[in-house]
């Protein structure tokens, strides 16, 4: 290509064309060749030209096109699809094991001022006066005061309902605003308080679940499935409040686990208080008797002597002990409630709730052993439990043999009905522990248990917790649908200069069915007084026992189980009865 | 034949164009809708979150525990109300003769049986 130079092309256009002489070859080629470059000069230079607007054009194009398909920054597309498919509130629902809602969060509107601005058109008195007669819960002289102040944001009222903004938007106050807020709502009121909890005005858990939780309830979208089933729940709920009026009981807790797994089905701790409008609630309403609190669980504890007792080969069922003489240790008496003055087997050590039975036995195994074995199935520790509730157990130490004498009947050693609970199930489910837990398990996983006592020894203690229920202590229990087996306890607590004789921790602990248990039941009451119905007695078979009764027959269905027809009985368990009762009457 | 050229390309530039603003403004309706239906679809879901938990409200076990005594004159259920469906004893007047006279025929299989028959009236 030829571009230059430039001189030769304007030398060759200024020049003068010479005069063709025919004839001269010469001559003629060489301004022929002139030309030629002269012109190639130019349409190069036309081409280069034309090559720049087209890029030039090009470019412009390119832009046009980019504008026409660039979107307004204002039109947020696909930004709005991010944000559509989830809630606008920030924590997660909390759904009992069949999906009924527990606890959700619902965007409510609260109401603020900016003092500065009401004082411009307004003077406090005038505006605090206006605002009080729409909200008339607010204090008036608390809402000038706060008109008063020289800032810019205060806030009046939290948590409006819709029909409250309205008012307020129609009343026109200046210097009103009114800002979108979350707030924790629980539909179901006071049914769970304890194991929900509550949360703060900033939208923090303050209690239970919803403390426990925190983390999780805030960064999970998913609702959390906790173990409690509902109806159950309700069952158990109202059957302890009808209980502990009824007696005149200061208190009241029971729970239902399942003893496969260790989930908890129910767990009601009275009095209890509606998490919706919590401040009006007293320390011991929100005082969550289940887990925080621990009591010498009395006779109860009589199944893990005599667990104890049967897995370390101390006894058997056919063995027994002389109760004929009260023990005298110290300044103590140790007698028996239900005294009958001989020497008793085991089975009826437990039928009659022999104490002197049970401590004769516990002295049999030896301190150390039964240490081990308390250890062992949960009852020394704090157990780990999904609520920022839970109480340490209070282990005498040092712990002498006066101690072992009396936590062989349940007293000297105070722990929460949760580890009462868990600790049954381990004997009653073929002798594995596991952890007790509010969260749903995936069924596919089962959770792995530890082994404290054998397969053998469980059985048996289902055989003797049958044997309680019907001969013995437990008879108020019972039902002909859904057998049950437990023991009944009756605790004195202490006050003053040692137990107090009239003010009793009465409880039933128990499994149904308990010829294959599925799940294990706890009903206490605290310091119930007796009727008339029960002659005066406020002990655990007279007052609790009913109530394991009533929640049992009424649940039952609801847990999945068919009502027996007819008294069914685990074939071991008839041939372990058999050859029991063989030795009671040689 | 370089104007029929250049025509043509101005013919196709003013085409593309328009095509161009065309489809250009046609997403653009097309988005405002999408993101309309969203701030609907946001709207009902928050309407829906809400009415869920008006419904968990409303049905209170307590609360449906006193109406359904108040309206139904219902109370809690005893055990012996429930029966499994095996368990069910067959009505006289349903009960196929010919298959009644075996005794061999048991609950289940008579109960088959008029299903059967139900079906094929």
């Amino acid at each position: 290509m030829r571009l230059w130079p430039f001189s030769e092309v304007e030398e060759a256009t200024r020049a003068p064309l010479p005069q063709v002489v025919s004839g001269d070859g010469f001559l003629r080629g060489q301004i022929d060749g002139r030309m030629k470059a002269a012109l190639e000069t130019g349409r190069n230079r036309l081409v280069l030209g034309g090559s720049l607007f087209l890029v030039a054009f090009l470019a412009i194009g390119v832009r046009l096109v980019d504008l026409a398909l660039q979107r307004p920054a204002d039109a947020a597309g696909p930004a709005v699809a991010a944000v559509s498919d989830r809630l606008s509130v920030k924590r997660a629902d909390i759904v009992d094991r069949n999906g009924v809602l527990m606890a959700s969060s619902l965007t409510t509107p609260s109401l603020y001022a900016n003092p500065r601005e009401v004082r411009k058109v307004l003077d406090s008195a005038t505006a605090a006066r206006q605002i009080v007669k729409l909200l008339p819960d607010l204090n008036e002289s608390e809402v000038r005061a706060k008109l008063e102040l020289d800032r810019a944001f205060i806030w009046l009222r939290r948590g409006l309902t819709p029909n409250q903004q309205i008012t307020i938007n129609n009343a026109g106050i200046p210097g009103l605003y009114f800002q979108r807020e979350e707030r924790r709502i629980y539909p179901q009121g006071p049914l769970a308080a304890h194991i929900l909890g509550f949360t703060g005005m900033d939208n923090e858990g303050l209690a239970g679940v919803e403390k426990y939780q925190d983390d999780l309830l805030l960064n999970t979208r998913q609702p959390l499935k906790l173990s409690i089933d509902m109806r159950v729940q309700h069952v158990l709920h109202s059957e302890l409040a009808r209980s502990m009026a009824k007696f005149s009981a200061v208190g009241a807790a029971g729970m239902i686990v399942d003893a496969r797994n260790g989930e908890t089905i129910a767990m009601v701790s009275l009095p209890d208080y509606d998490p919706n409008t919590r401040s009006a609630a007293s320390d011991d309403a929100m005082f969550n008797r289940n887990t925080l609190g621990v009591y010498e669980m009395g006779s109860t504890f009589k199944l893990f002597t005599a667990a104890m007792a049967l897995d370390a080969g101390v006894t058997s069922l056919k063995g027994g002990y002389d109760a004929s003489q009260p023990i005298r240790i110290g300044r103590f008496t140790i007698t028996d409630y239900h005294a009958k003055a001989r020497w008793l087997s085991v089975p009826e050590i437990m039928i009659y709730s022999s104490n002197i039975g049970s401590v004769k036995m516990a002295l049999d195994a030896g301190t150390d052993r039964q240490r081990a074995f308390l250890q062992k199935i949960g009852m020394l520790s704090a157990p780990s439990f999904e609520l920022p509730e839970v109480g340490s157990p209070l282990v005498p130490s040092p712990w002498r043999e006066i101690n072992t004498m009396t936590i062989a009947f349940g007293h000297g050693l105070s722990v929460s009905p949760l580890q009462l609970v868990s600790g049954v199930s381990a004997l009653v489910n073929g002798g594995l522990l596991y952890p007790p837990t509010l969260l749903r398990r995936p069924s596919d996983a089962p959770p792995d248990g530890t082994r404290v006592v054998s397969e053998r020894v469980s059985d048996q203690m289902r055989w003797l917790m049958r044997q309680i229920v019907t001969e013995g202590t437990g008879r108020n229990a019972d039902t002909q649908a859904y057998p049950v087996g437990g023991k009944t306890g009756t605790a004195e607590k202490v006050g003053g200069k040692g137990y107090k004789r009239k003010a009793l921790v009465s409880s039933f602990v128990g499994a149904f069915p308990i010829d294959d248990p599925k799940f294990v039941i706890l009903a206490m009451l605290d310091e119930p007084q007796g009727t008339k119905d029960t002659y005066g007695y406020a002990t655990g078979g007279w007052v609790a026992a009913p109530v394991v009764k009533a929640v049992v027959s009424q649940a039952g269905a609801l847990l999945g189980l068919p009502p027996r027809t007819q008294p069914q009985q685990d074939h071991r368990v008839v041939e372990a009865s058999t050859s029991v009762r063989r030795t009671v009457t040689q | 034949m370089i104007w029929r050229t250049t025509a043509l390309c101005l013919l196709l530039a003013a085409a593309g164009g328009s095509a161009l603003l065309v489809v250009t403004r046609e997403v653009r309706e097309r988005e405002r809708v999408y993101a309309q239906l969203q701030a609907q679809i946001s709207a009902a879901r928050e309407a829906s979150h809400v009415l869920r938990a008006e419904w968990a409200y409303l049905n209170r076990l307590e609360r449906v525990r006193e109406l359904s005594a108040i309206h139904l004159g219902m109370d809690a259920a005893s055990p012996d109300r429930i029966v499994r469906f095996e368990d069910l004893p067959l009505r006289q007047a349903e009960r196929a003769p010919e298959l009644l006279a075996d005794n061999r025929t048991s609950s289940k299989e008579l109960m088959i049986v008029r299903a059967e028959r139900r079906q094929v009236r």
